[in-house]
């Protein structure tokens, strides 16, 4: 216990000696750490935003459709509604909410303009805490309920069709007898969304309005479903199937593969960067060891004779590299928390709004730090300065005690 | 002499300046083949998006391309579109119209986007033309027929050969209706295309959009995005004077703003990388210059300048640095040719590249930038480091140094 002390202080003695040199080697590791970190948490923030932005995009965390519906979104490939006895299922804990909608495509007019849309017939009360649409900030008003006659759409849409709050719009769509009908809606609110594609694409009107204009009696287009985490659905997808034994149940992994594949794309990145940071790290690490070694040869040959084992000259040198790395990991970590901290109110694209539009991310994202990327990044550089450090510290433990007092 | 000096100091310690030299090297590689991949990844999606649709360059009314509407429209000289085609660097120029439409076949209906062509022209401005699976594509400018994506022909529910009835409103505002036999199904790759657009030729458009002769846009296609602004400079005085001339940034604001992302995020990788790389470095020469203190106190008493010793470590950093480099760029160089050859991809990038329409391979090309910038920033911000230290040399008294 003695001699650990000892040499623990030796080690400590010595970093102290070399101010420049410790503080460039801390600066490198910390450097690398917080780069690692940092860099995971941007990405991470990015790719999380994108799965919530897709679930919230009425996707919902599991849909379930008439068999068909996929391949063929119309008003043909409609669905029963969930009856009473089934909904009673449906209030299982881990179903956190679920909604029916009409979900077909469109065409709405405004006076000036004409463009594609898909017409989403709702229940509000029931999008709430479902998708975006329960929950967007609405200019005007938000649905009633499901009867009500109103329209509401996008900025973006309104924009394009050059119409605005209080303005009428007809809407068409085909209906269940295969010929198209119109109707007349009055836009009573316009929503803001995260994605300008969602401002664009959906009208939302009431689902009993829905059924009625396309003469769909009590049936809906699919049923949304919320669970309580996007990665553990298997409770509520044993729910679903139970419930819908004639239907289609999939989760938004498979209806939105492109934050899935994004997020492993990321994965993949981001381990290769680690490495990178790890060789640059070693190299560093390494040169800096010897380099301290060299210059305190004769003070090891010194020891040597005086009896010192050659054990204790290996672990006091595994000190010293311990030592800069328990600094640097600590300012590292310390940087990175601070900066995702710093950037808990998110990172904001606007700047770039094109860009993110065209990439379908939203114009803001909140940098994540998961555990996982933390127990990486901190392992990593932990292996990585401990064995670069180690074939230093066995070279200097292997001196020759006359050669290395005569240097 | 200094040169023969300082090579001889560096191979004092052989370990240590094969280490930093290697450091070095890793470091400038990783970074010149990162930034040709970027280069590279950045001009060929530029190049493919350019060539899936837009163009180079358009004539458009101002205004038309935030917000089409039908009533933008222009009348093009008689000859305005040839003699664009005969500037040079122009590959080829064509007229377009543009109009929203119902598309219904027999059990369905869906809105489309209408886009009138000259199909003599259009398949060098667009791959649409290219990529017909089914049946052919447009035959001449008066012909009725039409062809739609993959997409909308699998949501209507149609094969080739079948009639679709179109409705939509006229320039005029009157009723543009009639129907129209599917000649050619293409898929483009692009979802947004193969699922919302129909191309039809554009003398039939004018019929039934009533455009009376009037056109929205005329695309060029060049030899090489370089040549937009000679040639945008040539087509000004042939164009309409209240026509506005677009280039592929504010035909494509998307692509542009997000490669614009992609660059902020890609300089977050060199800094930290370029960082750390210094780190190493400098531990090295700080190291060599205080270890040698006595060795310069000898050489300052025997006479020797101040300024011939900062010139030798300047030269022996130099030296190391440059050695470093050089192997990184040949390394990374090498990397690049490699996968110029093979293609560079990313697995797991296909759906990715569907909906942000990218090809899924980057053959990687060698430009004299992203070989030299990376590097030469770290000789620089090298350099920039090592000076503080190696000033002192100046006020370094021989008789201290040489007791020390």
């Amino acid at each position: 216990m003695q001699t650990i002390l000892l040499l623990f202080q030796l080690a400590l003695r010595n970093l102290r000696r070399n101010r420049r040199r410790t503080f460039l080697t801390v600066f490198a590791i910390s450097a690398g750490l917080w780069s690692s970190l940092g860099i995971a948490c941007i990405a991470r923030g990015l790719s999380t935003q994108m799965a919530l932005n897709a679930i919230n995009n009425l996707t919902g965390h599991l849909q379930v459709h008439a068999k068909g519906y996929l391949l063929d979104p119309s008003v043909d490939s409609s669905m029963d509604a969930p009856s009473d006895a089934f909904i009673r299922e449906l209030t299982a804990p881990s179903i956190t909410a679920w909604s029916t909608r009409v979900r077909v495509p469109g065409v709405v007019m405004s006076e000036r303009e004409t463009k594609g849309v898909s017409l989403v017939g709702i229940d509000p009360a029931q999008e709430k805490g479902l998708s975006f649409i329960g929950n967007a900030a609405i200019e005007g008003s938000q649905l009633s309920g499901p009867t009500d006659k109103g329209i509401v759409m996008g900025r973006k849409l309104a924009e394009l069709l050059r119409t605005g709050l209080g303005k009428r719009v007809v809407l068409m769509s085909e209906g269940r007898d295969g010929k198209v009908r119109d109707r007349g809606f009055r836009i009573i609110g316009i929503f803001d969304a995260d994605l300008e594609s969602s401002e664009r694409s959906f009208v939302f009107i009431g689902r009993a309005t829905a059924q009625e204009m396309l003469d769909l009696g009590s049936q809906v287009s699919e049923v949304a479903v919320r669970s309580n985490d996007r990665f553990e659905l298997e409770e509520a997808r044993s729910i679903l199937n139970r419930v819908f034994t004639q239907h289609d149940v999939q989760d938004w992994t498979t209806l939105e593969p492109l934050a899935v594949a994004v997020t492993k794309i990321q994965n993949g990145f981001l381990f290769l960067w680690s490495i990178i940071v790890l060789i640059m790290i070693a190299f560093g690490l390494v040169n800096t060891m010897f380099m301290a070694i060299f210059e305190r040869t004769r003070e090891f040959g010194l020891f040597q004779a005086l009896g010192m084992k050659p054990s204790s000259i290996l672990f006091q040198v595994l000190f010293e590299s311990a030592l800069l790395l328990v600094v640097g990991g600590l300012v590292g970590n310390l940087l990175s928390f601070g900066t995702v901290a710093l950037f808990r109110d998110g990172i904001d694209l606007s700047h770039f709004a094109a860009g993110t539009s065209q990439l379908q991310v939203s114009r803001i994202f909140y940098p994540t730090m998961l555990l996982r990327d933390w127990a990486v990044a901190n392992s990593v550089i932990l292996v990585i300065s401990l064995a670069s450090a180690f074939y230093p510290a066995r070279r200097a433990s292997k001196l020759e005690v006359l050669e290395a007092l005569g240097r | 002499m200094i040169l023969r000096l300082a090579w001889r100091n560096l191979w004092r310690h052989p370990r240590r300046t094969l280490l930093t030299i290697l450091a070095i090297g890793f470091a400038s590689a990783v970074l010149v083949f990162f930034k040709g991949l970027q280069s590279s990844s950045y001009d060929t999606s530029i190049n493919a998006s350019i060539r899936l649709l837009s163009g180079h360059l358009q004539i458009q009314m101002p205004g038309y391309n935030d917000n089409p509407e039908i009533r933008l429209s222009f009348h093009p000289t008689d000859d305005l579109v040839q003699k664009l085609r005969a500037i040079p660097r122009v590959v080829d120029a064509t007229a377009r119209s543009m109009g929203f439409a119902i598309l219904s076949s027999e059990s369905r209906s869906y809105g489309a986007q209408i886009m009138g062509v000259e199909p003599a022209h259009e398949g060098n401005l667009s791959t649409v033309a290219g990529v017909v699976r089914e049946g052919r594509y447009l035959s001449d400018d008066q012909a009725h027929e039409i062809v739609i994506g993959r997409t909308m022909a699998k949501n209507l529910h149609i094969a080739v050969g079948d009639d679709l009835t179109l409705l939509g409103q006229g320039r005029d505002g009157s009723l543009a209706a009639t129907v129209l036999p599917v000649v050619g199904i293409f898929e483009t790759g692009s979802m947004d295309l193969d699922r919302h657009l129909a191309q039809m030729p554009i003398g039939s458009f004018d019929d039934i959009f009533s455009m009376n002769g009037e056109i929205h846009a005329i695309a060029v296609a060049l030899l090489s995005r370089d040549d937009i602004p000679a040639v945008s400079a040539a087509a000004a005085p042939l164009a309409p004077s209240a026509a506005t001339i677009l280039g592929w940034e504010q035909l494509l604001p998307g692509i542009k703003e997000s490669i614009e992302l992609d660059m902020a995020g890609g300089w977050l990788f060199y800094i930290s990388l370029i960082l750390i790389v210094l780190c190493t470095i400098l531990n090295t020469f700080l190291m060599s210059i205080l270890e040698r203190t006595k060795e310069f106190a000898v050489m300052l008493a025997l006479g020797s300048q101040p300024r011939t010793i900062i010139g030798l470590i300047l030269t022996e950093c130099t030296f190391l640095t440059i050695i470093g480099l050089l192997l990184g760029i040949i390394g990374g160089s090498c990397v690049i040719l490699y996968f110029g050859v093979h293609g560079f991809t990313v697995p797991g990038s296909e759906a990715l590249a569907k909906v942000w329409n990218l090809p899924t391979a980057v053959y990687t090309k060698l430009t004299l930038q992203s070989i030299t910038m990376a590097p030469l920033i770290i000789l620089i911000c090298t350099l920039i480091a090592v000076l503080y230290p190696t000033l002192r040399i100046r006020k370094l008294e021989p008789v201290e140094g040489m007791r020390g």
